[in-house]
């Protein structure tokens, strides 16, 4: 099997299995009335059906959360997840590169004269309030849907998914705010540079050689990063990003470590338990060797 | 009117010609990256004389007649590899060495996997370079040997010193972090925030990617844009392709830290800053500097932005010898050995030290042989 065929698989067990602990509450709820009626009870009333309701409405909203989440094209990111430093590096990278032939276009622009016309650098159209929004969103209406008390035999699998679930999304959020502050310096200093451009454009003398106003964006970039990395709120941000990251790999080997446990190979526990026994036995076979050595 | 005019046709002109040398540039370009390629490195030629679990020990022989008797054991970090010490011919460090007439070992750490996440700086200084430095004692029947260490592997070889003293005759240190308490280097801010403990529960070992793209992004303007844009310019350049690739070759060899160094590394030294205060602990024995009696030679770059000079100097203060040297030099942290003006600098200057002292243990030998014989 290779190593793309493993990864749809580990994805399909993954998936089936997420789908059967959801199941089993969506099943539960839908089955309640049942029972009730069957054992001749009636709960509380009206309060009990307001809450049956508002049970429903609640699992039909997970329903949606969960499925976009373990639908397929879903599963994969989640388990590959952070397979991906190099991933955040590209991302970084194509954004300056994106914001230099930006520069070189709008210099070509200008020296043709369509200067008029240049339109300020926007990056991308985020606003920094949409994290927060979404933060809120899904810390108010989202994580309590996670939160719901599990129960029964597979409640420990279920907690440990659900668990899944929230750090996956609290990772995604903040990596997006992190990537967007550190894609701000190149959106200030294109537009910088930008400005100057049209300034020198409009006294007639914008100059021949567009590595003269490269060197300004790079110099001016390279400040602008230099203040954001010593500043409080980067490394409130940077430290936010490693948590998150962090939580959500702990989470992730969790789960995965439930899924494997089915299969007959060894989890990263198991793993981790040896080596430790085996890095003690070293260390000891060490210090008697020296002993017998110093006789 | 008409100025403008004027301007827009020279423009016109110069992107043209412009358009021109870049197609040019890039039919040569072609031939450079499909043709055959020198982008090797790490070539001259070694031995592996002995190993440990994954760390080897290299041994390169001087090609020339050795002017110094004791050998020196150079230290490299457990971040990126010692192939940075010989990145080509021409521009490598080692043969510099060998060129000196001096006979150089290497620790290669290799390639940390899972197995190795508890391994602290207690077993890489006390076990690994331990036996290291007696390997070299007892093939050479000698005492003492001189040590160099770089960058982190300079912090473990002052470690190794002050905690065996009677084995190590020269210290060298180069671009070697000791005292943390500074915010002159980003790592020095970001490090003090960092929950070094979770990282290793979350990833085991540090992974050379992540600490990579730490790396990329003290400078991204620079080091994600600018240099490639630099390479664009040059990539019809067969020599700067050459040279280019080599370099990535390295920066990108990462292997991972394991986890327990990388936690222990962070907690101790970046954010309790307990080594240059004689507070660190490694293998249960406090490590006090003081006990550091020996020559110490200490370079550093004076625009090292990973590790700056404030994290260096203090060093020849706070260690018991009285024969220490501080070298500032005019350049960055990997400068110090790849920019051809520190190769003519670095290594001849550190052979010119060595030698010195050298002799003056060779006159000292002589001379309490004769006061020995002179007694009887």
């Amino acid at each position: 099997m290779n190593g793309e065929e493993q990864k749809g698989k580990e994805s399909e067990v993954f998936t089936s299995w997420l789908k059967s602990s959801f199941d089993f509450w969506k099943s539960l709820g839908d089955t309640w009335p049942d029972v009730m009626k069957v054992s001749g009870s009636t709960g509380t009333g009206d309060q009990f059906m307001d809450y049956l309701k508002s049970w429903q409405s609640m699992m039909e909203m997970s329903e949606g959360l969960m499925s976009a989440f373990y639908s397929s094209g879903t599963v994969e990111p989640v388990l590959s997840g952070l397979g991906g430093f190099p991933d955040i590096a590209m991302r970084i990278t194509k954004a300056g590169w994106d914001g230099y032939f930006y520069l070189y276009r709008q210099w070509v622009e200008k020296t043709l004269g369509a200067a008029e016309h240049a339109q300020s650098y926007v990056f991308e159209k985020l606003d920094k309030n949409s994290f927060k929004t979404w933060t809120e969103i899904y810390e108010k209406e989202f994580k309590q849907i996670l939160k719901i008390p599990k129960i029964g035999l597979a409640r420990e699998y279920q907690e440990r998914m659900a668990e899944l679930a929230d750090r996956f999304n609290v990772f995604q959020t903040t990596l997006a705010e992190f990537l967007y502050t550190l894609y701000l310096p190149i959106e200030k200093s294109v537009q910088i540079v930008q400005q100057a451009m049209v300034e020198t454009a409009k006294r007639g003398d914008l100059g021949d050689d567009f590595k003269k106003y490269y060197k300004m964006w790079i110099k001016t970039l390279e400040g602008h990063y230099m203040t954001l990395f010593k500043s409080p709120e980067y490394t409130d941000i940077l430290k936010k990003l490693l948590d998150a990251v962090e939580d959500y790999k702990i989470a992730r080997e969790e789960v995965l470590m439930d899924v494997f446990r089915n299969l007959p190979m060894p989890t990263n526990r198991d793993i981790d338990e040896v080596y430790r026994e085996l890095y003690d036995l070293k260390k000891k076979v060490r210090e008697l060797s020296k002993k017998i050595e110093e006789m | 009117m008409s100025e403008p005019k004027i301007a827009v046709e020279l423009i016109l002109e110069k992107l043209a010609e412009e358009s021109e040398r870049t197609q040019e540039r890039l039919r040569k370009a072609k031939d450079v990256l499909l043709g055959e390629l020198d982008t090797a490195i790490a070539t001259t030629p070694y031995d592996v004389v002995h190993q440990i679990d994954r760390v080897k020990l290299k041994h390169y022989t001087p090609k020339r007649k050795k002017t110094l008797k004791t050998p020196l054991l150079v230290v490299y970090a457990l971040i990126n590899r010692e192939t940075m010490l010989d990145l080509q011919p021409g521009r490598s460090v080692v043969q510099n060495f060998m060129n000196e007439g001096i006979e150089v070992y290497m620790i290669d750490w290799g390639y940390p996997t899972r197995k190795d996440k508890f391994l602290g700086i207690d077993d890489h200084v006390n076990v690994y370079m331990d036996e290291m430095v007696d390997f070299i004692r007892k093939k050479h029947n000698l005492d003492k040997v001189n040590l160099m260490g770089i960058c982190m592997g300079g912090t473990f070889s002052v470690i190794y010193t002050a905690l065996h003293p009677d084995k190590i005759k020269n210290l060298i240190t180069t671009v070697t972090p000791t005292n943390f308490d500074t915010d002159k280097g980003l790592l020095h801010i970001w490090t003090k925030q960092i929950d070094a403990g979770k990282l290793v529960k979350a990833y085991g070992n540090m992974p050379g990617d992540f600490l990579n793209l730490g790396f990329l992004l003290l400078n991204p303007a620079r080091l994600m844009i600018d240099k490639y844009v630099g390479f664009l310019e040059n990539i019809d350049n067969k020599t700067f392709v050459e040279n280019f690739i080599r370099m990535e070759k390295w920066i990108f060899d990462s292997p991972d830290v394991p986890g327990e160094t990388f936690r222990q590394f962070i907690e101790d030294c970046y954010q309790k800053n307990l080594l240059i205060q004689n507070k660190m602990i490694v293998g249960g024995k406090k490590v006090d500097l003081r006990k550091i009696k020996v020559p110490l030679l200490n370079i550093y770059g004076r625009f090292d932005h990973l590790v700056p000079p404030e994290a260096c100097e203090l060093l020849t203060k706070k260690v018991g010898s009285k024969d220490t040297e501080d070298i500032c030099l005019d350049t960055g942290h990997i400068g110090i050995y790849v920019s051809s003006k520190c190769q003519r600098e670095l290594v001849p200057k550190i052979a010119e030290w060595l030698r010195e002292r050298d002799v003056v243990a060779r006159k000292t030998r002589k001379k309490k042989k004769v006061a020995s014989k002179s007694k009887t």
